[in-house]
């Protein structure tokens, strides 16, 4: 299937490649999963705390065995402005003196905006404008569309306005292998990290290198880190 | 509308076009001066100010040593730079490995772990500058020639004002005028510590402009460490070569620029010091 997101100025995103499909999906499910908790079930763990995060089913396809598994789903692929550098805005934060003395029982002599837990942000926002990202995977067109069509905002900083998604189309990609919707960009390079076994064989296919990344959701997990060949950025 | 796909005014053969203006013969006096009489080395970090530096001293000493500090938490294109430097210029250079190293001493102390106890670790300042620099000039002299300049951060202009304060009442006994730039040129940048080294740094009262303007002039290769920050949209005062990771500019997007252009490196690291992944 194609996944398209058209969005209203581009999509923030902190790493090098475009977020991930299957990562979207898993977010979406677990947010359902927790809104329908009841008010006596067991306190919520975030997924950071735990070793070894239970697997979300996603209703995509797998590919590969063993630990070294993905789901067949890209990161996104900006349609257009390949040729800009990222739009480089800034989320700035101060600690409100003010507010911490109300908040406080006691003070000490000074709270440092330059050191310490309340010190001063600056902080760069890495935004590539676009009009609209495209993802290909391997599933089921209905449950992905279904889930997709709740998503307001993808990518960082979506309180701030960020990565507003005017509308989802989803629709079946007759023109694409298996291997090439779960694994490649519409140029044809490597779309999401995945083990060696995925690209055996596969002399033409542009990478940007091996190196360690998540393999499936939670992608920033420990967990889920392995040696894996790297997917290309439209920017670099 | 048409696309315009040259490069319009470059402003790299704009600068060189001003720098070739400067005569740097007064520094270079100065520069051999320091090195006759102290002796010493060449502080060399793979960046900009330091290279300009370096430029200048080969041309009075072609041979004077130059020594790199490797921190152990270098990008990995500064380590190629240099050495690739050392080869075309055929440098003297030596390189003095901090140990333990910066990593391994971040990795110790603990901070950089949400679950791990804060532990006792050895000094950064001890590891990274004192003890490699006490080896350097055990090596090679009380001297030093280093890249430090005034406008870089608000400590280094202090120090600098301090040290020319100091150099003026220990020998300007009316060689020069009074608080002239006379004075200025012939006394400042000389930094004289208590352990008797002596740090010259001849940019000490560069503005930045300047140091773009020298190495365009004179063509002197840079750190592709700086075209990568730019390319990824770092502003100038983020583009910086020094460690990949320490307590610095940690609240102004570092780790940031470190996640978006060296994104394995950025996964190894986090791997070590997992609160890493806070600061993007």
């Amino acid at each position: 299937m194609v996944v398209t997101a058209t969005l209203e100025t581009g999509i923030a995103h902190a790493g090098p490649w475009g977020i991930a499909l299957d990562g979207l999906l898993a977010a979406q499910l677990h947010d359902q999963a927790k809104t329908q908790l009841s008010p006596d079930a067991p306190a919520h763990i975030p997924v950071l705390e735990v070793d070894d995060p239970p697997v979300i089913e996603l209703p995509l396809a797998r590919c590969g065995t063993g630990q070294s598994w993905h789901w067949a789903a890209t990161c996104a692929w900006p349609v257009d402005g390949h040729s800009h550098r990222p739009d480089v805005t800034y989320w700035m934060s101060k600690a409100d003196h003010r507010d911490l003395e109300q908040l406080a029982s006691s003070m000490p002599k000074t709270v440092s905006d330059a050191r310490g837990r309340y010190r001063g942000h600056h902080m760069p926002i890495m935004t590539t404008i676009c009009t609209a990202v495209t993802w290909h995977a391997v599933g089921d067109v209905d449950q992905v569309r279904a889930l997709l069509l709740e998503v307001a905002a993808i990518g960082k900083k979506r309180r701030s306005g960020h990565g507003r998604v005017l509308s989802w189309t989803v629709s079946p990609a007759t023109d694409l292998t298996l291997w090439q919707a779960g694994h490649l960009h519409p140029d044809g390079t490597l779309g999401r990290p995945v083990p060696t076994a995925c690209v055996y064989g596969q002399q033409d296919v542009v990478t940007s290198g091996v190196g360690p990344a998540g393999i499936r959701p939670p992608y920033i997990h420990p967990a889920t880190q392995q040696q894996l060949h790297l997917p290309v950025h439209p920017s670099l | 509308m048409s696309t315009l796909t040259g490069p319009g005014l470059d402003l790299t053969a704009l600068r060189a076009l001003r720098g070739l203006r400067r005569d740097h013969t007064p520094l270079l006096a100065c520069i051999e001066a320091h090195v006759a009489a102290h002796d010493g080395y060449l502080a060399f970090s793979g960046g900009k100010d330091s290279a300009v530096v370096l430029d200048l001293a080969r041309r009075v000493d072609p041979a004077l040593p130059v020594v790199w500090f490797d921190s152990g938490c270098e990008f990995p294109e500064t380590r190629t730079y240099i050495h690739d430097l050392a080869d075309t210029w055929g440098l003297n250079l030596t390189v003095i490995r901090a140990q333990p190293t910066l990593l391994e001493v971040l990795v110790a102390g603990g901070g950089w772990d949400h679950r791990a106890p804060n532990r006792a670790a050895p000094n950064l300042h001890e590891v990274l500058i004192t003890a490699p620099a006490r080896l350097a000039h055990d090596m090679f002299g009380a001297g030093e020639l280093w890249g430090v300049r005034s406008a870089e951060a608000k400590g280094r202009r202090h120090l600098h004002n301090a040290a020319l304060a100091a150099q003026i009442r220990a020998h300007c006994r009316g060689c020069c005028p009074p608080r002239s730039l006379q004075q200025r040129q012939r006394h400042g940048g000389i930094v004289a510590r208590v352990d008797d080294t002596i740090a010259y740094s001849p940019i000490w009262d560069w503005p930045t402009t300047r140091v773009w303007e020298y190495l365009a002039a004179h063509g002197i290769p840079l750190n592709p460490v700086y075209a990568k920050l730019r390319d990824l949209g770092a502003p100038e005062h983020a583009t910086r070569v020094a460690h990949v990771v320490d307590a610095n500019q940690l609240e102004a997007g570092r780790i940031s620029w470190l996640r978006r252009g060296w994104p394995t490196l950025f996964a190894e690291l986090v791997e070590h010091l997992p609160r890493l992944a806070d600061f993007v």
